[in-house]
C-alpha cells in the first residue's frame, strides 16, 4: 500500500493490491442495505445525466459526452465492489461535456471531473488552506476511503 | 455590446445565476464549482448582473430554465482581491445590469484551465455563503 497525499490535508492515495479472492469479499459487503442504496443513488444520478440535451442549463451548457460518462460508469462500478469506498455525495455535470463526482465534509470539498478518456482532475479544497489539484490516470482503480474513524476522507486507487 | 464596457468599482454587488445542478443536495457547501466555469456562450466572459440595477428574482426569472435556479451575490472587491474584473455590458432586450467578468471567458478558461479552476472553487465558496434566491422562492 503506498501513500501519496500528506495526512494533514485528511486525504491519502493509496494502492493496496489484492487477489479476486479479496474483491469478491469485498464486493459481498459492499452490498450491505446502506451501501446498496447510497451507491444505488450514484447510479441513478449518472442515468439522469443521460437525460440532459445541450443547453440542459438554459446558459449553454453542453450535454454530457457519452464517453465521459461511460468512464463514470465503469468508474463507480469498479469502486462499488470496495467495501472502504465511500459513494460520492453527489454527481454533476459539468458545462462542456464533463461530469463531476463530489465528495463534502464540514470544511472539506473533493471534486473528481471526469472529461478525458486517460485521467482524471482532481480538486480538493479545505478550509483555511490553498486549493490542490492532481490528476491520476484512468488504468488504475482510485476509491474515496476514510482512513480512519475520525478521519473525514481519504482517496485510494486500488490496482485488482 | 452596447457602448463601450466600463470597469465596475469594488463597492458594488454582482448577481451570478446558478442552475440548480450545480449546488449540492445534502452537502455543506451549496454551490459547486461547476457554477462558475464558462459555457461555449461565455465566449466574452462569464455573465453576472448588477445589484443596483436589477433584483435576484428578476435574474432568476430570466434565465431560459425558469424555476431551476439559485442567485448568489458577490461583492466586486471580493473578485478584485482574487484577480477578476467586473465590466458592464448592456445588451438590448437583455435585463439591466448584465456586466461580464471577462477572465472567465470560455476561451480564457480553456487555455488557463489549472490555474482557474483554483479561482472558480473559491468563487463557489463565496457564493455559498451569500445566496440571495432559491428555485422554490
Amino acid at each position: 500500500m503506498s501513500t501519496l497525499l500528506a495526512s494533514d490535508a485528511r486525504i491519502s492515495l493509496v494502492s493496496p493490491l489484492t487477489s479476486a479472492g479479496a474483491a469478491e469479499t469485498a464486493a459481498r459487503k459492499a452490498a450491505s442495505p446502506a451501501g446498496a442504496s447510497a451507491w444505488g443513488k450514484v447510479f441513478e444520478q449518472l442515468q439522469q445525466l443521460h437525460q440532459l440535451h445541450d443547453d440542459w442549463d438554459g446558459q449553454g451548457a453542453k450535454a454530457p459526452e457519452p464517453s465521459n460518462l461511460a468512464s463514470a460508469l465503469a468508474w463507480v462500478q469498479g469502486m462499488r465492489l470496495w467495501p472502504q469506498a465511500l459513494p460520492p455525495d453527489q454527481v454533476t455535470p459539468g458545462v462542456a461535456g464533463e461530469m463531476y463526482l463530489v465528495w463534502q465534509r464540514p470544511g472539506l470539498l473533493l471534486e473528481a471531473e471526469i472529461c478525458r478518456s486517460d485521467a482524471v482532475e482532481w480538486l480538493l479544497t479545505i478550509e483555511g488552506q490553498p486549493p490542490r489539484q492532481w490528476e491520476t490516470g484512468q488504468d488504475i482503480l482510485w476509491l474515496v476511503a476514510r482512513l480512519a474513524d475520525d478521519s473525514p476522507l481519504s482517496a485510494a486507487p486500488v490496482q485488482p | 455590446m452596447n457602448g463601450p464596457r466600463r470597469p465596475i468599482t469594488a463597492d458594488e454587488i454582482v448577481l451570478r445565476r446558478i442552475h440548480q445542478n450545480h449546488c449540492a443536495r445534502d452537502g455543506p457547501q451549496l454551490i459547486l464549482p461547476a457554477a462558475f466555469r464558462p459555457t461555449g456562450d461565455d465566449v466574452e466572459g462569464l455573465s453576472v448582473f448588477r445589484a443596483s440595477l436589477v433584483l435576484a428574482a428578476q435574474v432568476a426569472a430570466a434565465g431560459r430554465k425558469p424555476g431551476e435556479y439559485f442567485v448568489a451575490a458577490l461583492s466586486v472587491g471580493a473578485l478584485l482581491q482574487l484577480g477578476l474584473t467586473v465590466v458592464a455590458d448592456d445588451q438590448p432586450g437583455d435585463l439591466p445590469g448584465h456586466a461580464l467578468i471577462p477572465e472567465l471567458s470560455g476561451p480564457a478558461y480553456q487555455q488557463g484551465k489549472k490555474s482557474l479552476k483554483l479561482i472558480v472553487a473559491e468563487l463557489a465558496r463565496i457564493a455559498s455563503q451569500h445566496i440571495v434566491h432559491r428555485p422554490d422562492a
